[in-house]
């Protein structure tokens, strides 16, 4: 038994730390897809944006200004894509923003490539989360038991400001009917605005958790963590906010069982099975809603 | 006029024969470089000696590129000791533009036979026929005679093979996204089931040992004709978009999208899983199967393949297709078995792509699984949407501008470049790609219906408002 | 308004072919195919400083027939498979005489047909997977081989180490990683040991799974000949993992890159490589004190580095793979393709990492490589030993 423990318990870890790390792009996902009925492509992008800009904002300044510039510049980055990318498309078909977010993540990777030649940047140490520590017998980063109480608390003060506060109201009624929330006079404009700089904070939160772990920045690097975040928000039911915090962590976990017990080529393939299996039996996911198409 | 149309293709009949001729007639180059340098001279400079020595030894060893290139570093060096007369001035030339001149001459005789028979033909419909057969048959003749002036290998012989086969891969991705509406991202899934099949099936059985070095040889042990591979890698692929259809056809549009897109992610994986290594050779890459050689081959294959598809949507099935993209509910209230018909727009763009990815293979000489990424499909899907979702020759004007452009003409922006001592800012690796992507975003912004639209480029906006034909102009 | 556009993109189209013409009178072009850019962008720019000094150094050729200035174009093959085909079109396509590279071997075999069937001859300079010149006739290559740097890490693993299990992990997809991994293998298996291999995704960046289960294995030794991004990526998580294993690489790993990741860990880190920098023989310390001087010269050289002036193996191979090139041209007396294809075979050259000649297969004639470890507290290359062939043959 001890051996089994102290055998797997790394796993286990990786698990926790790198789904509470999903749960907080995914967020992003869900909650932009309860509104706008769009996968914003782009979020994946804006991650590693603010992986970057921590990597050169530290490189200049001290730890304390990087901290909240780097989240300040993620926040912008994300609403300035909304508003560059999908402002301008709002009446038009669902196929085409789909496409414009795929033409804006396709324009960012170019960005950060071209910025960085595409070689790999070494993310700052943050002090603290980076110390080693050990539990039983595994050895592992700060990082990894922050992230999920981390994920928590910030869950929970979103649902709080959804559910409690005028702007939360308005997102509600924006994401159960576009139309009839727009003739109520909602400021529809503001409301998506809103929700974007939400998405990318949080972002922009689990990018330096992310890194602190990984610490290798490319501009590639938000690519899969992002599919996969989308996965865990679809797999928890789209715009459902704790289903998403729960599919990411069921998927961080499963996927490193599965490196675990050595089928380490499909780790990436499992997750997109997975997402195939509840699209077709379960659409709405575990916690979603059920949306009426109208004719 | 039908007297002039006669009189008219006696004459060019005449050329085109006499070119023939000559053609054939060409002198064998050891003859003629005994007319151009002759003897004596020869013989008082050892470096000429050396020089038509060496010419010779290629035509020995019937290198005939290479005959010809030393040739001309002959006539460069020493243009005052060789001997030109007219005659042997236009002797040579047959003899350097043998090619040319021949497809030249065939096709002049093919085009004044058209012009006889359409003399002939009285219908409207028959003539527009003729017509466009007088256009592809110059479109290959031109690339049969451009790539023997620039080369093979040149830039531009490059972007036009690449060109042709990305044609056949928006294309195909047409008929799904534009023409029935189905929002797919599975591209590069089946593109590379295709690719692998074809590379499977046709490397050398002396080089599979090469080839599956880490997999005792690889599991197959035969080799299948460059054309039946191809048809097969369509065939592969169009048998998994059926599997795969099954299921994700009934998801709505970005469900289907995010589901495509899965599955082939999990292609990926399957294709690179290592128990599979002695048929996929696991992760690593296939080479030395057969490739083409001539730009033509792409553009025969990837041709016959669009005229197909535009066959397929001008019939009641395109129309049926069209149908369910403008309003699913009411296709399905006129009779249309929904299921039935995105399955099969599903299977034949999957196969057309299959047949793209083993051309795409043929023209990389050597294929990966890794490389198959979603990426590819996203690039696809943009040359779509530049050159207008629902419409066949935007997708194939827009694969050309989009792999000139990007393969091509902004190149220059990856360079680091001086003017005189001023340093062009922002030029370096990787820049191409940012603005290509502007270019692409602004497309995507403000010409939302890309370079077509949805309408078509055919003879009817070249001539006289009459049926025409889908072709590339 | 249609017919003028399909008149502009004909015109357009057609405008670059007679440009195509351009010929480099009284110069003669050497062709660099390296990553700027991508996973081995960082190798690739060290591989090419070393041919831009060598370049720096012996900037003409003397033929029979006059001097030739020798002139250098960089394409940037991304480091990238499925990329490098175009970047080796565009080398064609400038009418260079001869090609230098690559650093990463998938991107040689990709480019190798192209190359070929232009009857364009390739040296490759630090690509050490046979199929780079198995069935390639044109491409040859001046460092030693995988089942060569195999042999010699599974011995160095074994004896040193005195390992009987190893742990190997190699990216999907890349033939250097692969390819090492299972010569290393092969090695190591026929020393009597017991090798369990694993694989992780392109663009993978936790590697704690991969480093748990190498522990669970009970392996006495982990080889990860993977690129520096990935390498940097697993020295930092088996650090902070507490691994205590042993880790082993190939030549990719002899970077600055590593070094800084190592630095202050309690890992211990063995390489094998080309060139040693403490390389005491005339001209190996020639060209280091050389080569460090050029690039303290200039702040942008410095950075391409890495930004230090420790010498890398690559960078010392790339010098010599210029050399070779300015002799293969100078055999053949000519700039012409040809020519130089038809004598590149018989070229000898002594260069800074050893004695160069190739043998049928157009690989090079090498008998030893260099291992070294990182030193944790100053953070630089402790020289180790170099490792014969007649030695592993005992």
């Amino acid at each position: 038994m001890y051996d089994f423990i102290s055998a797997n318990l790394p796993y286990l870890l990786a698990g926790i730390s790198v789904g509470g790390q999903y749960a907080m792009i995914a967020i992003g996902y869900t909650m932009v897809y309860g509104i706008l009925r769009l996968i914003n492509f782009a979020h994946g992008d804006v991650f590693t944006a603010a992986a970057y800009a921590m990597v050169y904002m530290n490189a200049t300044m001290p730890l304390y200004l990087s901290l909240p510039l780097t989240i300040l510049f993620t926040v912008i980055l994300g609403y300035s894509v909304e508003r560059i990318a999908y402002k301008p498309l709002r009446s038009a078909p669902r196929m085409s923003i789909m496409i414009s977010s795929i033409g804006a993540s396709y324009l960012l990777q170019n960005l950060m490539w071209y910025i960085t030649s595409g070689l790999a940047r070494q993310y700052p140490t943050i002090p603290w989360i980076s110390k080693t520590v050990t539990i039983f017998t595994a050895t592992t980063k700060m990082v990894t038991l922050v992230t999920p109480v981390l994920t928590l608390v910030l869950v929970l003060l979103l649902v709080q400001l959804i559910n409690h506060t005028k702007i939360g109201m308005a997102m509600r009624a924006v994401s159960k009917d576009f139309e009839t929330s727009r003739l109520m006079g909602i400021k529809i404009n503001k409301v998506i605005s809103v929700t974007f700089m939400i998405g990318s904070f949080l972002a922009a939160i689990g990018s330096m958790l992310y890194f602190t772990n990984y610490t290798a920045v490319v501009p590639t690097a938000g690519a899969m963590p992002g599919l996969k975040a989308f996965v865990a928000a679809v797999f928890g039911g789209i715009g459902s906010i704790p289903g998403a915090v729960i599919g990411a962590f069921i998927i961080g976990i499963v996927e490193n069982i599965i490196k675990a017990v050595g089928l380490t080529t499909f780790s990436d393939a499992f997750t997109f099975a997975l997402l195939i299996f509840i699209l077709i039996f379960k659409p709405t996911g575990l916690f979603g809603e059920v949306i009426h198409e109208k004719v | 006029m039908k007297v002039f149309k006669i009189i008219l293709s006696l004459l060019l009949a005449i050329i085109a024969c006499l070119l023939i001729f000559f053609s054939i007639n060409a002198l064998d180059l050891s003859a003629l470089l005994k007319e151009i340098v002759p003897l004596e001279t020869m013989q008082q400079d050892a470096g000429l000696e050396k020089a038509v020595k060496r010419i010779n030894d290629c035509l020995a060893d019937g290198n005939q590129n290479r005959a010809l290139r030393s040739l001309n570093r002959l006539l460069d060096d020493y243009p005052d000791k060789v001997h030109l007369d007219v005659q042997t001035k236009l002797d040579l030339f047959f003899y350097r533009n043998n090619k040319v001149m021949l497809t030249l001459g065939v096709y002049v005789l093919f085009f004044s036979a058209a012009l006889a028979v359409s003399a002939f033909l009285k219908q409207q419909k028959h003539q527009t026929a003729v017509l466009v057969a007088i256009l592809v048959a110059s479109l290959y003749a031109g690339i049969y005679i451009v790539e023997d002036l620039v080369g093979v290998n040149s830039m531009l012989m490059t972007v036009l093979k690449k060109g042709a086969i990305y044609a056949l891969l928006a294309v195909s991705m047409n008929l799904l996204n534009g023409f029935t509406g189905l929002f797919s991202l599975g591209q590069a899934g089946f593109m590379l089931v295709g690719a692998y099949t074809y590379a499977i099936f046709t490397i050398e059985n002396t080089s599979r040992a090469q080839v599956y070095q880490y997999y005792q040889g690889g599991l197959v042990q035969f080799t299948l004709p460059t054309l039946v591979a191809i048809l097969l890698a369509g065939l592969a692929a169009a048998f998994f978009a059926f599997l795969i259809g099954l299921p994700v056809l009934r998801l709505k549009s970005d469900y289907l999208a995010i589901a495509t897109l899965g599955f082939a992610e999990i292609i990926r994986a399957v294709l690179q899983y290592d128990g599979l290594g002695r048929i996929t050779n696991g992760s690593n890459l296939l080479r030395k199967f057969t490739t083409f050689n001539t730009a033509l081959f792409p553009f025969a294959v990837s041709g016959i393949c669009i005229a197909l598809i535009a066959l397929l949507i001008h019939s009641t099935y395109g129309r049926s297709f069209k149908a369910i993209r403008d309003d699913e509910v009411a296709a399905e209230a006129m009779g249309i078995n929904l299921f039935v018909y995105k399955q099969l727009a599903f299977v034949i763009s999957s196969f057309f792509a299959g047949i793209g990815g083993a051309l795409l293979a043929m023209y990389q000489t050597t294929v990966q699984a890794a490389a198959f990424t979603s990426a590819m499909t996203y690039e696809i899907l943009l040359i779509v949407v530049i050159g207008g979702m629902g419409s066949i020759s935007g997708s194939i004007l827009a694969s050309f501008l989009f792999i000139a452009s990007s393969e091509w003409w902004l190149r220059f922006l990856d360079n680091v470049t001086y003017i005189g001592t001023f340093k062009v800012p922002f030029f370096r690796s990787g820049f191409r790609m940012v603005v290509f992507s502007v270019i692409i975003m602004v497309v995507v912004l403000f010409y939302r219906k890309g370079i077509m639209g949805d309408k078509e480029f055919g003879l009817k906006s070249l001539m006289e408002p009459r049926k025409g034909g889908k072709r590339r102009g | 308004m249609k017919k003028c556009l399909a008149l502009i993109l004909t015109v357009v189209m057609l405008l670059p072919v007679m440009a195509l013409a351009e010929n480099y009178a009284g110069e003669i072009v050497i062709g660099i195919y390296e990553p700027a850019s991508g996973t081995s962008g960082a190798g690739g720019k060290q591989e090419a400083l070393g041919i831009y000094y060598a370049n720096y150094l012996a900037p003409t050729v003397e033929l029979s027939d006059g001097v030739y200035k020798v002139k250098l174009v960089e394409v940037d093959n991304q480091s990238s498979p499925d990329k490098a085909p175009s970047a080796a079109q565009q080398l064609v396509s400038e009418g260079v005489s001869i090609v230098l590279g690559s650093y990463g071997s998938g991107v040689c075999i990709a480019a190798a047909d192209i190359f070929d069937a232009a009857g364009l001859v390739a040296i490759g300079i630090s690509c050490t997977n046979p199929q780079v010149t198995l069935g390639n006739p044109l491409y040859y290559r001046i460092c030693y081989l995988d089942p060569f740097q195999g042999t010699v890490l599974a011995n160095y693993a074994k004896d040193e180490f005195n390992a009987t299990k190893a742990y190997t992990l190699a990216e999907l997809g890349n033939d250097y990683d692969v390819g090492l991994a299972y010569y290393f293998a092969e090695a190591f298996k026929g020393l009597g040991g017991e090798v369990k291999g694993e694989e992780f995704p392109k663009g993978n960046s936790d590697f704690t799974a991969y480093l748990t289960s190498a522990v669970n294995s009970g392996a006495e030794i982990i080889f990860a000949p993977t690129s520096v991004e990935y390498a940097t990526q697993i020295i930092t998580q088996a650090a902070a993992n507490g691994i205590t294993i042993p880790i082993m690489a190939g030549d990719t790993w002899d970077n600055v890159r590593i070094l800084e990741a190592a630095e202050g860990t309690d890992l211990s880190i063995s390489v094998s490589t080309f060139f040693d920098e403490g390389d005491t023989g005339a001209l190996a310390a020639e060209f280091v004190t050389g080569f460090k001087a050029w690039l303290n010269e200039n702040p942008e050289k410095l950075a391409n580095n890495g930004g230090s002036d420790i010498v890398a193996a690559v960078s010392a191979l790339g010098y010599d793979g210029y050399m070779v090139a300015l002799e293969a041209l100078k055999r053949a007396d000519s700039g012409d393709r040809d020519d130089i294809a038809d004598v590149v075979a018989e070229v000898t050259y002594e260069g800074v990492t050893g004695f160069i000649a190739f043998d049928e297969n157009g690989d090079a004639i090498r008998d030893q490589a260099f291992i070294i470890k990182t030193d944790n507290e100053t953070g630089t290359w402790q020289f180790v030993k170099v490792q014969n062939v007649s030695d592993i043959a005992k």
